[in-house]
C-alpha cells in the first residue's frame, strides 16, 4: 500500500470522536501539565518553598539561642539565602523562556536544546561553585569561634589564622574535583537522556 | 481569562477536534498514552489561546501547538508497543479476500508510520493532511524544499518497512 492510499482514509480520524463538553473542558484545563518543562518549573518551586522552610527555621533557631559571635551564622545564612533566591530568580528566568510552543516547531525546539543546556552548565557550576564557599566559610566559622580557639593564644595568632585558612581553600579546591564530577553525573542523570533525545530531534530537522 | 473566551475556545477545539486527535493517533502508543497527550495539547493550546492573535491561521496555530507538544513531549518509548489502530482501519470486518487484503495492508502501513522518527511522523501527518509543502514550512519551520527531499525519503522508508513486514524480516 502507498501513502496516498492513506491519504484518502486520513479525513475520516477523530471524525468519529466527540469533542469536550463546557463541563470536560472546565475539568481538563484544571489538571496539572505533565511536559517536562512544567515539570521543572514544580520541582524549582518545591526546591524554594524547603529552602525558604529551612532557613527560616534555622536563622529564627541561631537569633533565638545564640548571642554574639555565633550569630554571624545566622548572618551567613542570610547571606546565602539571598544568593540562592537571585539562583532561584536565574533557574526560573531560564525555564520561562525555554519553550515558546505556538512557534515553529523547528524554532521551538532549536530553542529548547539551547536554553535547556545553559540551564544545566548554571545548575552543575553553580553547584559546584557553592561547595568551596560554604566550606571554607563554614570551616572559618566554626575555627575563629570554637572556644578551642579562643582558650588558645597561639591559634588566635594572625599568621596561625592565615595557614589555616591556606588549608582549608587547599581542602575545597582537593574536594570541589569530586563534588564536579558529581555534579556532572548527577545533571546528567537528570537531564542527559532529555538533552540527547532532543539534539537528535534537532539534527535531523537541521539536516537538508 | 473570561467566560466568553472560554466558550470561544471550546468552540474552536471542537471544530478543529480532527487535528488534536489527529496527533494522538500519531504520537500516542496506546489508549492512555493518546488521552494524556490530548490532554497536554488541550492545556498548552490553552495557556497560548490569550496570545493567539490571528497572524497565523487557526489551524495553523493548533498544529503548531499539537505537534510541538507531540514532539517535545518525550515519553520515555517502551520497547514493547502494544499498537493501536484508529477507528478508520477495520478490525476483522472483511468479507472477501480482496477486502481483507486491503486491510492487512493498511494496517501494515499505519504500523510502519508508527515506526518513524518523530519528525518524519509529523511530516506524514501534514502531508495527509493534504498540506501544501509552503503551509508545511509555516508549521514545521523546514524550508520547502527539504520537506520534499525528506518527504521523498520517507515514502521509500515506509515502502521499505511494509515490504519488511510483509516478509517477516
Amino acid at each position: 500500500m502507498e501513502l496516498d492510499q492513506l491519504k484518502e482514509m486520513w479525513g475520516d480520524v477523530g471524525s468519529k470522536e466527540k469533542g469536550p463538553s463546557a463541563d470536560e473542558l472546565q475539568t481538563l484545563l484544571q489538571k496539572k501539565s505533565k511536559s517536562p518543562i512544567a515539570k521543572m518549573k514544580r520541582n524549582l518551586f518545591f526546591e524554594l518553598l524547603f529552602m525558604v522552610i529551612l532557613y527560616v527555621f534555622t536563622i529564627f533557631y541561631y537569633f533565638l539561642n545564640y548571642t554574639g559571635g555565633m550569630l554571624i551564622s545566622a548572618w551567613m545564612l542570610i547571606v546565602i539565602g539571598v544568593l540562592y533566591f537571585f539562583y532561584y530568580l536565574q533557574k526560573r528566568k531560564l525555564l520561562n523562556r525555554m519553550e515558546c510552543v505556538s512557534c515553529e516547531v523547528k524554532s521551538n525546539l532549536n530553542m529548547q536544546l539551547r536554553v535547556l543546556e545553559k540551564y544545566v552548565k548554571f545548575y552543575m557550576w553553580s553547584g559546584t561553585l557553592l561547595f568551596p564557599i560554604v566550606f571554607i566559610i563554614t570551616g572559618m566559622i566554626v575555627f575563629l569561634y570554637s572556644p578551642d580557639t579562643n582558650a588558645n593564644p597561639v591559634t588566635k595568632e594572625p599568621l596561625f589564622i592565615w595557614v589555616f585558612l591556606a588549608v582549608m581553600i587547599v581542602f575545597a579546591a582537593v574536594l570541589t574535583i569530586p563534588i564536579y564530577f558529581l555534579n556532572k553525573w548527577y545533571v546528567r542523570k537528570l537531564y542527559g537522556q532529555h538533552i540527547e533525545r532532543l539534539k537528535t530531534i534537532v539534527n535531523e530537522m537541521n539536516e537538508d | 481569562m473570561t467566560e466568553t473566551a472560554e466558550q470561544e475556545f471550546l468552540l474552536l477545539i471542537n471544530q478543529n477536534q480532527g487535528i488534536i486527535r489527529k496527533v494522538c493517533h500519531l504520537y500516542g502508543r496506546n489508549d492512555a498514552d493518546k488521552d494524556d497527550l490530548y490532554q497536554e495539547i488541550v492545556i498548552q493550546l490553552w495557556k497560548s489561546f490569550a496570545s493567539f492573535r490571528g497572524e497565523a491561521k487557526f489551524s495553523t496555530w493548533m498544529y503548531r501547538i499539537a505537534l510541538n507538544t507531540a514532539i517535545s513531549n518525550l515519553r520515555k518509548q517502551s520497547r514493547k508497543v502494544a499498537l493501536s489502530f484508529p477507528e478508520f482501519i477495520p478490525v476483522e470486518l472483511a468479507d472477501t479476500d480482496e477486502e481483507k487484503i486491503k486491510e492487512e495492508k493498511l494496517k501494515e502501513m499505519y504500523a510502519a508510520i508508527s515506526r518513524l522518527t518523530e519528525v518524519e511522523k509529523a511530516i506524514v501527518m501534514l502531508y495527509l493532511e493534504d498540506k501544501s509543502y509552503d503551509e508545511m514550512e509555516e508549521i514545521l519551520g523546514i524550508s520547502s524544499g527539504t520537506l520534499r527531499v525528506k518527504m521523498n525519503r520517507i515514502k521509500e522508508k515506509l515502502r521499505t518497512l511494509t515490504k519488511a513486514q510483509t516478509y517477516g524480516t
